[in-house]
């Protein structure tokens, strides 16, 4: 009964962060200046023509209006499919009965849900591969760094790991294009590709920049878990058992490593979800991250407010994933918990 | 207090090698404007031409040659740098007194007749992590027209305090618990003179450590605004905008995105160093209390 309260009372604050991001970003979005309809008409245009866009758009409503009709049709039910000509849910996008409405790109004249949903694979196929990698280095060089530390060994993966965690990712991004993609010519500059092979290919150097500023701290994590596991009673009991260096370390240690790793990488992933703009940016790879960023550009608000409340949304998601999942792995946090 | 952990961080190999790098460009952002005769802005057409048509190698007129537009690029790495440094430490000297504010009110009402008060600031913190904010600084930036070093200072101010306010929080809660500060308060200490007298002492330390890396990233966050054109206006000289400028012409002429690029991982590997030192420092001292 606990366990329920608990996870309602965590998903109700969520609910609440989220609604309070919704409404952050809808003042961001208005209270600073730039008239959308002023901006889509033109420099030439006549002022009654600005006035005619400005009704069209519904920008010339009162602030609190716009605000009831963005937060009302954000999430709402309707009809399963939607029909060609259905006015009231033209920019809807449905999933079941659930609908979800972010209203209309200025600059694409198309809803952003859609827009947002066309990106969203990109972005998602590039985080989960960050992460993968992320992973792999955080758990190779953390055990190499724990299994022979305070030697040249570990001193050398902290160097490396600090060094990562300090490079900004347009740096790293330029080094790996001019390294792998120019000089050896093994993976593709930048774009997204076509086919399964392909795609996959134009991913790698994305998904490495990201995964090397993630491991940074990744491998640090690891490295200090698993040292500080090493001291622990049930490992001494283990090694008196028999179990080699290799077992202590894979079996016992990293298991328990496994609940601060799946934290601090669940977190990372749904801070990508998001979409990573530089990264993004310099590979020219198709996601939510460049889409946000020439919205910025253009300044196409709808568009803006609409990849932050999907941002956000895989930020919170993730939060509550990585409660729910380090509740899984280890049965002493649902007892502890008051 | 403060000057121990100060000493000792600064013995350990870390803190010296953090050091080395910071004084490197702090000389840098010193001397460099000052080696070179011409200013930031200022295209030679003259002396910074090479005979192909592109920018000069370093030679006599140029110490480190010239970049895209004939501009001397010593000068624009050493006004760079001043930049980064300048933004960096007043935007975390904003962001450290806030944290250092919420945290220790926060920490103190935790718990109490009061405990609205940390709600609330723990609420705000959890909006504002789960907010997209390189997202929402460029959209600032975007509708402001016109950015400034003042609002790039700002809003990294004012958006990074959240994990420093945190930490101060939960160390105040372990203080409030402290023999000493019971006593305080047993002895008839307002709350205002207990947490000036014994709270904000003890806390200090944190938050200087916490300090020095968050300038760390702040020079990292500057850099990807730069980076992005929604930092400062050209043509104005800051780090990321040299890397991103440099990058058209990234196999012919690498150098121009190798010296940025190496001043700003000095200065963001220095700071993280010196943090890192001045953090094991602060952990060893509150061991020992």
């Amino acid at each position: 009964m606990a366990v329920i309260t608990r996870a309602l009372r965590r998903l109700g604050l969520s609910l609440l962060v989220l609604w309070a991001v919704v409404t952050l970003a809808f003042v961001i979005n208005h209270v600073l200046p730039g008239d959308p309809a002023r901006l889509m008409a033109g420099p030439q245009a006549r002022p009654a023509d600005v006035e005619k866009l400005r009704r069209e758009l519904g920008t010339d409503r009162p602030l609190a209006a716009q605000y009831a009709s963005f937060t009302s049709r954000l999430v709402h039910t309707g009809p399963r499919a939607i029909a060609k000509g259905d006015k009231p849910h033209a920019s809807c996008s449905a999933f079941a009965i659930v609908h979800v409405d972010l209203g209309v790109s200025f600059q694409h004249r198309k809803p952003v849900a859609r827009l947002i949903g066309e990106r969203l694979p990109a972005t998602a196929l590039l985080a989960s591969m960050a992460v993968a990698f992320e992973v792999l280095l955080a758990v190779g060089l953390g055990l190499l760094a724990a299994r022979w530390r305070r030697t040249i060994v570990d001193d050398g993966v902290m160097a490396v790991s600090l060094l990562l965690a300090s490079v900004p990712t347009f740096l790293t991004a330029v080094v790996l294009q001019v390294v792998f993609a120019y000089r050896l010519r093994w993976l593709p500059f930048d774009g997204a590709g076509e086919g399964a092979a392909s795609t996959l290919a134009h991913a790698v150097l994305p998904a490495l920049t990201l995964a090397l500023y993630g491991a940074g701290w990744a491998i640090r994590l690891v490295r200090d878990e698993v040292i500080s596991e090493l001291g622990k009673p049930y490992v001494r009991t283990a090694r008196a058992k028999g179990a080699g260096q290799v077992r202590v370390l894979l079996a016992h240690a990293m298991r328990n490593v496994a609940l601060p790793l799946v934290t601090l990488v669940g977190l990372d992933l749904g801070a990508l979800l998001g979409g990573a703009i530089v990264t993004e940016r310099i590979f020219r790879w198709p996601g939510v991250g460049s889409l946000a960023i020439d919205a910025v550009v253009t300044r196409d608000g709808p568009v803006i407010m609409g990849t932050v409340i999907v941002a956000s949304a895989g930020i919170v998601a993730a939060n509550l994933a990585v409660d729910g999942l380090v509740g899984l792995i280890d049965p002493r946090t649902r007892r502890a918990a008051a | 207090m403060t000057r121990g952990i100060f000493a000792r961080a600064l013995a350990s190999g870390r803190g010296r090698a953090g050091l080395a790098l910071l004084g490197a460009v702090a000389l840098l952002a010193c001397v460099g404007p000052w080696l070179s005769t011409h200013g930031p802005n200022h295209s030679d057409f003259a002396a910074g031409i090479a005979p192909d048509g592109g920018p000069v190698g370093p030679c006599r007129a140029h110490l480190l040659g010239t970049d895209h537009l004939f501009r001397d690029e010593l000068s624009r790495l050493g006004h760079g740098a001043r930049f980064s440094l300048f933004v960096a430490v007043t935007a975390t000297l904003l962001s450290s007194l806030i944290a250092a504010v919420v945290g220790t009110v926060a920490g103190w009402t935790a718990g109490t007749r009061l405990a609205a008060i940390d709600h609330a600031a723990m609420r705000l913190v959890d909006v504002l992590l789960s907010f997209p904010y390189l997202l929402l600084v460029m959209a600032i930036g975007a509708a402001l027209d016109r950015t400034g070093a003042l609002t790039v200072l700002l809003v990294l101010g004012a958006t990074g305090w959240l994990g420093t306010a945190r930490i101060v929080r939960a160390k105040t809660m372990a203080l409030r618990s402290e023999g000493y500060v019971e006593a305080a308060r047993a002895l008839g200490g307002t709350a205002p003179h207990v947490l000036r007298a014994h709270v904000a002492p003890n806390v200090a330390g944190t938050v200087l450590a916490l300090s020095v890396a968050s300038i760390a990233s702040m020079i990292l966050a500057e850099s990807v605004l730069s980076y992005l054109a929604v930092g400062v206006e050209p043509p104005t000289a800051t780090l990321g905008r040299m890397l991103q400028e440099g990058q058209a012409a990234l196999t012919l002429r690498p150098r121009l995105v190798a010296l940025p690029g190496a001043v700003i991982l000095a200065s963001v590997l220095g700071f993280g160093l010196v943090g890192e030192a001045l953090r094991a420092a602060q952990a060893s001292e509150d061991r020992r209390a």
